[in-house]
């Protein structure tokens, strides 16, 4: 597990630690970190192969390639979760060994995963001196909140610290997590898709942070498939490609179209749009729905929506403004309080959604919704087939004939169809949901951020197919926080603020300002 | 791990081969066994029987052999316990508990040889003998005792189950002590268990909380009764075993049980083939049911009367339930002149008069 | 193929196996040491176990019966495991059963045995499945704690049992002896081997084969693993997530009924309070230790079955006392949980070497 030149300073590790530490005050200028020839196997996976980064202290960094490119394990084995098989990691040009994440903690390293690690029910304070090395065993709730909040003044933090965690916005609970390093008094923050499941203003928010605390001197390293943010935010960045590091570029100095090209072999093409030839043939109408917890709490007011066949229609809005809940309503997890539902033009009820064999593809927001953890890919895919139609015994040679046609359609590693699910990274298991359900034999489609955790040509893979099957005649809903998704693929966008429709614009007449204005419904 | 699996089944085959040869060595002396219901170690009804046990291995040695299963419940368990015993080469066993009748009924039917003596159960057939001890007897001057130190005229009793011996001694108890206080009354509280520590506890704690200041018993377990009365500050009777050491202060007396010489006599006559199917039935003259000692709390008067009673029950002279006798709600359940037998005895299931709660377990 | 899965299942029962055996002979070894310090020879005591748990045909005999109600309570504790629900009430549908069964017997005690044992068995299934119904309803429509609903209707189920001996059904002919009146002979199952084996260890025997068919290989089998894999996906692909709920512990408590319909049907002969010194507890534990999977409990409720016969021995030729026995059993117990997780960590690996976890 030793790197050669690790290996001298393993003997006096105490000392050595200390000697970080006692530097770590002074470095006001930030670590900048070396990774050399870094090499770690997951059994006959080679995930990283010799990857050599440089990142200068005080500038954020920026880790891009596809899924499976190795960027992940890189920074777990920086931040101590992995040890390397092989190379060396120095930091302000000392070489160090990490065995734990208490060491990498100790040494200034923290990293924020991609599922964040926060306790939902727990208070914004609580969660911040949850694994606190500083609180001790009878926690001063009045002097930490002091201590916190004079922290969070001076970095420019803003958040409520008693109020609980679930009650945050995606954005909020980022900076929370954020905020946690520093407290902990992180010099390398390690940030891992922070902004895949948020909307591209939150994500400029979280984002203008970072920014800004690189600038006072703290190293970042940002991992993201989104190479505008990392135009617009990062000040290098490194392409990792198949485990190996490619180059090394200054942002200011490559355009977004080389990036992408360096990333992935095809260059991203335009998505075919084949205009309806059946344009104003109404597949389903929602006519008048209103959703309510309670006569305080409405979620939706008087929806009315019309899905045509052959289009893709966009549903763009601020987080938490309605469009989660008409999903819900559309593929039959939810039941409106009120509200017609015409299925090519007839009135049914709202039973006829959850129909196994009638009901909607559906690809979840949350892809634990869509899969089962514990159980393999074969059962995996089984899940939208168990239908009626599905006869008592399971015929495993045809369900296990189908999975390997959806594993190889979609290039899912690993792809052993016995595989557990759980096993897989976000990447692959988003793969899977879109693979079952752009296979199910389903008049409508409702894909809810399918792209989350996609590298750039999976993402015009599952784009390009969604278009296929609106082309194809049917009906497909796009929800999804990236603008520029909608923009490519609908035919038309419909915006929602506050439980309200504000308006359905045909793509080709607006552009992305106006739709941001719709969303904060300025409009 | 096929290779493995197939060397361990081998050696398992192994080990029962060896062990039947060590079974097949017949020892010579005879093998007696013991079903207790409790463990052997709680200075009542189990510890006496263990006392009995030892008594017939010191008094017979190189003839007799003992095996005691303690803990065993009285349900089909105690059959396959019994069956082990048997296997083991008992020839006679002593079930030591009211509920062993069933499953001795049904291993003494698929083994003829083998004999076996229930306790407290007026029931005798083949291969099955039961043996009593009139544990009423030393409980009505134990209830003299009683009525001659309360108070508070109440006194408290703790009942295992509503079964007939344990009725007896209740009654037994009261008649005793309203023959010398006749304002005395007796309040039961049923336990459902041979020995509930827990719950014993907490009945003598309410009895002395109602007013009791004596407590009498009929739990397997003595340690729980005697300690928790001797700290409450009431006094308490025995009704198995001595046990004043566990109450130095409050201990009153009480029955005694002392099986030994019975157990000597039984495995006598079943080695020489005398033994026969029969109701074994004595009181206080057969020697194996005695007056336990008198604590230091009770006075000499007290105990000289107790002594002249115990001696007029022994002789004769005394009948603890003589007719005419009602029953509290009235009834006669013996007429003037008539002596309890055997028969009345095991069926007795209601109070006389003076006794308070409920006749069977709520 | 389908024998594919089905072998796959049986090599997890073997792994589960081969855990539980390392455990227990760790468990040995502890308790030698214990032995050893109160002057025992180990060996020779735990020969003396083996021997009177599976030395010869009676040995043998009365470890299945004793296995035979841990193994349908074990299976009852699965069959809820599947969807994800923790029924810790076996006890207590074990306790209604034989409450079902002594119903029938007592109350029509000429009937004949064709009749008599079909309906004992029914009136059991039917009152264990009530017990177990009631928490299934309130957890599938009021998302109530099954865990505790379960738990408390067993000390509930006890004392029913109590008051019933106590006094609807009190044997007018036993003095006051809490039990109800014998049965009739067509109101006991046969004995089988001149034994005291009943049907009962066959019906667990068959049940379990049944599912480790049923689960892996048919529809309503995938259902409830989606359910007890991930209940938000059940919903997600409109799987009739509450129907099964309800049916598995309806089942679950059924099964477990059975196990008390053989205790005071085949062994006891009437009602009495103790039929089951704790069955329903010890199928719970089994259960785990078989990891749910049905052939595994088969094995692993065999061997327990031998660990309470045989430890006997230790009383009537050790002439260690009581306690001794809860000691032995209760550091067995305790070793194999204690090393589940280390053996479940260990085959996991091994499982991972072969395919890696590919989160890059």
């Amino acid at each position: 597990m030793l790197s050669p030149t690790a290996a001298p300073a393993k003997t006096k590790t105490n000392n050595h630690i200390t000697s970080v530490e006692n530097m770590l005050p002074n470095a006001k200028q930030g670590i900048s970190i070396r990774l050399e020839s870094i090499s770690k196997r997951f059994g006959n996976v080679l995930a990283n192969d010799a990857v050599n980064v440089n990142i200068a202290a005080g500038t954020v960094h920026a880790l891009l390639g596809e899924n499976g490119a190795g960027k992940s394990t890189l920074m777990r084995i920086l931040a101590g979760y992995h040890q390397p098989d092989g190379g060396s990691i120095k930091l302000n040009g000392n070489p160090v060994t990490i065995n734990s994440q208490v060491q990498a903690r100790k040494l200034g390293i923290g990293m924020v995963h991609q599922r964040l690690s926060l306790v939902p029910s727990l208070t914004v304070l609580e969660n911040i001196l949850l694994g606190d090395s500083k609180t001790s065993f009878i926690i001063d709730a009045k002097k930490a909140y002091k201590q916190i909040s004079a922290k969070m003044a001076e970095l420019g933090f803003t958040f409520d610290l008693f109020s609980p965690v679930w009650r945050l916005t995606s954005a909020e609970q980022q900076k929370v997590e954020i905020f946690k390093l520093l407290w902990k008094d992180a010099q390398v923050l390690i940030l891992d898709e922070p902004t895949s499941q948020l909307s591209p203003l939150e994500a400029e928010e979280v984002l203008s942070v970072v920014r800004d605390l690189a600038s006072s001197g703290r190293t970042v390293i940002l991992i993201t498939h989104h190479i505008e943010e990392i135009l617009k935010f990062a000040s290098e960045i490194t392409i990792l490609k198949n485990g190996q590091s490619l180059s090394t570029h200054k942002a200011s100095q490559i355009k977004a179209a080389d990036l992408a090209k360096l990333m992935i072999d095809d260059s991203v093409n335009q998505i075919q749009k084949i205009p309806a030839k059946t344009k104003n043939e109404i597949y389903l109408k929602l006519d008048n729905i209103s959703l309510h917890q309670s006569a305080n709490n409405r979620r939706l007011t008087n929806i009315n929506l019309e899905l045509l066949k052959g289009e893709v229609l966009g549903i763009a809005g601020l987080t938490g403004s309605g469009q989660d809940e008409i999903a819900g309503i559309l593929s039959g997890q939810i039941i409106p309080n009120s509200g017609t539902l015409y299925l090519e033009g007839k009135e049914l009820p709202w039973k006829v959604l959850q129909d196994p064999c009638l009901c909607a593809a559906h690809i979840p927001a949350h892809q634990f919704y869509g899969s089962i953890p514990s159980m393999s890919l074969i059962d995996n895919f089984l899940l939208r087939d168990i239908s009626n139609k599905q006869s008592l015994m399971l015929n495993k040679k045809h369900i296990q004939e189908k999975a390997e046609k959806h594993i190889n359609q979609f290039q899912i590693r690993p792809n052993n169809p016995s595989n557990l699910a759980g096993n897989l990274s976000g990447g692959n298991l988003q793969r899977m949901i879109i693979a079952r359900e752009l296979n199910k034999d389903a008049n409508l489609v409702i894909a809810v951020n399918p792209c989350a955790g996609l590298d750039m040509a999976a993402t015009q893979y599952v784009l390009q197919e969604l278009r296929n099957f609106a082309n194809q005649g049917k009906t497909v809903v796009l929800i999804s926080p990236s603008l520029d998704e909608m923009l490519l693929v609908s035919d038309r966008i419909a915006v929602v603020c506050a439980g309200k429709i504000t308006g359905v614009k045909d793509t080709c007449e607006i552009s992305s300002e106006s739709i941001g204005l719709m969303m904060g419904g300025l409009e | 791990m096929k290779k493995q699996l197939c060397i361990l089944l081998f050696c398992l085959l192994l080990i029962p081969c060896q062990a039947s040869i060590a079974v097949e060595e017949k020892s010579k002396p005879m093998k007696v066994g013991f079903l207790c219901v409790g463990p052997i170690n709680d200075n009542g009804w189990n510890y006496a029987h263990n006392k009995g046990r030892l008594y017939l291995e010191k008094n017979m040695p190189g003839q007799v052999t003992t095996i005691m299963a303690e803990s065993v419940p009285e349900s089909a368990e105690a059959e396959r316990v019994l069956e082990k015993m048997i296997a083991q080469g008992a020839k006679l066993i002593f079930t030591t508990s009211y509920g062993y009748l069933d499953p001795d009924m049904r291993v003494a039917a698929r083994h003829p040889d083998v004999t076996f003596m229930q306790v407290n159960r007026p029931y005798a057939e083949k291969n099955i003998g039961t043996y009593f001890s009139w544990q009423y007897q030393p409980m009505y001057m134990a209830g003299v005792a009683a009525g001659r130190m309360t108070k508070t005229n109440k006194l408290g009793y703790i009942a295992a189950h509503p079964v007939p011996p344990l009725m007896q001694a209740i009654n037994a108890f009261t008649l005793g002590a309203r023959s010398v206080n006749p304002k005395v009354t007796t309040k039961v509280i049923w336990i459902n268990s041979w020995s509930d520590p827990p719950k014993e506890a907490e009945a003598i704690k309410g009895l002395v909380e109602s007013g009791v200041d004596v407590i009498g018993h009929c739990q397997d377990n003595q340690n729980t009764v005697a300690k928790t009365a001797e700290s409450l500050g009431v006094y308490c009777t025995g009704f198995y075993n001595d046990a004043h050491e566990l109450a130095p202060k409050k201990w009153l007396t009480g029955a005694c049980l002392d099986w030994g010489p019975l157990y000597v006599q039984i495995t006598k006559s079943v080695m020489n083939h005398t033994w026969k199917s029969e109701s074994i039935v004595k009181g206080m003259e057969g020697g194996y049911i005695k007056l336990s000692s008198f604590g230091p709390a009770v006075p000499d008067k007290v105990r000289k009367e107790i002594k002249s009673i115990e001696d007029n029950v022994k002789n004769g002279k005394m009948v603890v339930f003589q007719g005419p006798l009602k029953d509290r709600d009235g009834k006669l359940r013996l007429a003037a002149g008539d002596k309890a037998d055997f028969k009345w005895l095991s069926e007795m299931v209601w109070f006389v008069p003076g006794v308070e709660g409920a006749l069977a377990a709520k | 193929m389908s024998t594919v899965s089905f072998l796959k299942n049986i090599r997890a029962a073997l792994i589960s196996i081969a855990g539980s055996l390392a455990a227990i002979c760790i468990g040995l070894l502890l308790v030698a040491i214990f032995l050893v310090a109160v002057g025992r020879n180990p060996v020779e005591t735990y020969i003396g176990i083996f021997t009177s748990a599976f030395g010869g045909s009676f040995a043998i005999t009365e470890t299945f019966v004793a296995a035979t109600p841990i193994m349908l309570t074990a299976l009852a504790v699965a069959i809820a495991g599947w969807v994800g629900l923790l029924n810790v009430g076996a006890e207590g549908q074990l306790y209604l059963g034989a409450i079902g069964a002594t119903m029938i017997a007592i109350t029509i005690p000429n009937a004949p045995s064709w009749q008599m044992i079909p309906a004992m068995f029914v009136v059991a299934c039917l009152f264990g499945a009530v017990w177990s119904g009631v928490p299934a309803i309130l957890r599938a429509k009021f998302g109530v704690n099954e865990t505790i609903v379960t738990l408390l209707l067993n000390y509930v189920a006890l004392l029913l049992v109590e008051f019933l001996i106590h006094g609807p059904w009190q044997d007018p002919s036993s003095s006051s002896w809490p039990q109800t009146m014998a049965f009739s002979d067509a109101a006991q199952l046969p004995h089988l081997f001149a034994s005291r084996v009943h049907p009962g260890l066959f019906i667990g025997i068959v049940m379990a084969v049944f599912f480790a068919f049923l689960i892996p290989m048919t529809k309503p089998g995938f259902i409830i693993r989606v359910i007890g894999g991930n209940p938000k996906a059940a919903a997600y692909a409109h799987l009739p997530v509450v129907k099964y709920i309800i049916i598995s512990m309806l089942v679950s408590g059924a099964i477990a009924a059975i196990a008390g319909f053989g205790q005071v049907s085949a062994i006891e002969g009437r009602l009495r309070s103790g039929i089951s010194p704790g069955y329903g507890y010890t199928g719970f534990l089994v259960c785990w230790l078989a990891r749910h999977n049905p052939l595994a409990i088969i094995i692993v409720s065999i061997f327990v079955g031998g660990l309470l016969s045989g430890a006997d021995s230790l009383q009537l030729s050790t002439k260690l006392p009581f306690a001794t026995v809860n000691i032995m059993q209760g550091t067995i117990f305790l070793t194999l949980l204690m090393f589940e997780n280390i053996i479940q960590r260990f085959s996991s690996a091994t499982v991972e070497a072969k395919t890696p976890e590919a989160n890059i």
